[in-house]
């Protein structure tokens, strides 16, 4: 068959940052974080009977690292399946049709503030793609952020969105965001300050002082891989993702990038 | 591993789905609207998976042999599969595109913003 994993597994996944974790970040702080190449938390089934072992198998559950917020997929053709980046880094692969996971109740309320970092591979600009959204549609519901990848299939070739009750949005363009790309990305934004910040690869890249309205982030659900599990599905690999109720100091975005970025081999 | 990509008329979405449940493979399998034009309304509906290598047997078999009429109606069986299209490949990459292409089809997506 002519199906190629790579030659590496997870038993070669690099940590290059020792003991640090993500777990550090949180105290009260909401969110969650997920590790796409941690077997102990993939499963086949939904009630986490049947643990992902190899690759090739479909993840219809993955438990989020601090025991917040477990993603799942409930219908057998959703489902990511589990494979490897040509960086040879494991990761959950979207098929860019139907694939997607969620979570209820990820409950952001506590704050104005967000960070997140994704470990991601973008195999395909030829139509949009959600890679990360909270709520149906983050720029029609208050308390919302998203991640496009792409955002268009024409320009914006990534956009994160960051929404009080008002909208606010930022985007990497030009061909050196074109697919197929794996990169780490992340986002850090308050409403009350009009913060928005992109990073890539762990620098800061660009950033906009859009007006982002009032309030705080939401109890929204969380989607990964398709807005609202019904539409623009994201065609490609995610690794590694953190989310994180407050902004993240700079010292603790250089490790927290490094720890994504352990896991996907970007830069 | 083998991608399987499943298109079935907007009439038939529901039993497509039915059958699917009764499978053991969750609800709403075929969520994907699809039409010629790209706009509403859908007039099939489709779905992508990953499936192990049984999977082309198991269709034929369930074609061939039926399934027990208490799993699934065997009138609703018949007519599901009669209109089934389905494509398998090894490799993943633009199957499912190839496969709209090649039915004349676009998904239906709703406006981004």
């Amino acid at each position: 068959m002519a199906v190629h994993w790579g030659g590496r597994g997870p038993g070669h996944m690099s940590r290059s940052i020792g003991a640090f974790s993500p777990s550090s970040l949180y105290g009260s702080a909401g969110g969650d974080y997920w590790d796409f190449s941690d077997t102990s938390t993939l499963f086949q089934d939904t009630a986490a009977t049947s643990p992902v072992t190899t690759a090739a198998q479909t993840i219809a559950r993955v438990n989020g690292k601090l025991g917040r917020h477990n993603l799942t997929q409930g219908t057998a053709g959703q489902r990511p399946a589990w494979a490897a980046l040509p960086s040879g880094k494991m990761g959950a692969q979207f098929d860019g049709t139907d694939d997607g996971l969620s979570v209820a109740g990820f409950d952001m309320t506590g704050s104005d503030e967000i960070t997140y970092i994704i470990g991601l591979r973008k195999a395909s600009d030829a139509a949009v793609g959600m890679a990360l959204e909270v709520s149906a549609a983050a720029a029609s519901n208050n308390g919302t952020f998203s991640l496009l990848a792409p955002s268009s299939p024409t320009t914006d070739r990534y956009a994160m969105v960051s929404r009080g009750n008002a909208t606010a949005s930022v985007v990497a363009i030009g061909a050196a965001y074109d697919a197929p790309q794996t990169i780490v990305i992340g986002m850090k934004a308050k409403i009350s300050t009009d913060t928005l910040e992109m990073y890539v690869n762990g620098a800061l890249y660009n950033q906009v002082t859009t007006d982002q309205g009032t309030g705080n982030y939401g109890n929204h659900t969380l989607y990964i891989g398709r807005r609202a599990g019904t539409s623009f599905p994201f065609n490609g690999f995610i690794t590694s993702l953190i989310i994180v109720g407050r902004n993240l100091s700079a010292s603790e975005l250089v490790k927290a990038n490094a720890w994504v970025n352990a896991r996907t081999g970007a830069y | 591993m083998l991608s399987v990509a499943l298109i079935i008329p907007a009439g038939l979405r529901a039993k497509a789905n039915a059958l699917g449940e009764a499978m053991g493979w969750g609800p709403d399998n075929y969520s994907v609207a699809l039409s010629a034009s790209g706009k509403k309304p859908a007039s099939y509906y489709g779905c992508h998976a990953w499936t192990g290598d049984d999977f082309p047997a198991m269709i034929e078999g369930a074609a061939a042999n039926g399934l027990p009429a208490e799993v699934f109606p065997v009138e609703d069986l018949a007519e599901v599969l009669g209109a089934l299209i389905v494509s398998v490949r090894a490799d993943m990459a633009g199957h499912f595109a190839d496969v709209l292409t090649a039915n004349g089809l676009r998904m239906v997506e709703p406006p981004l913003w």
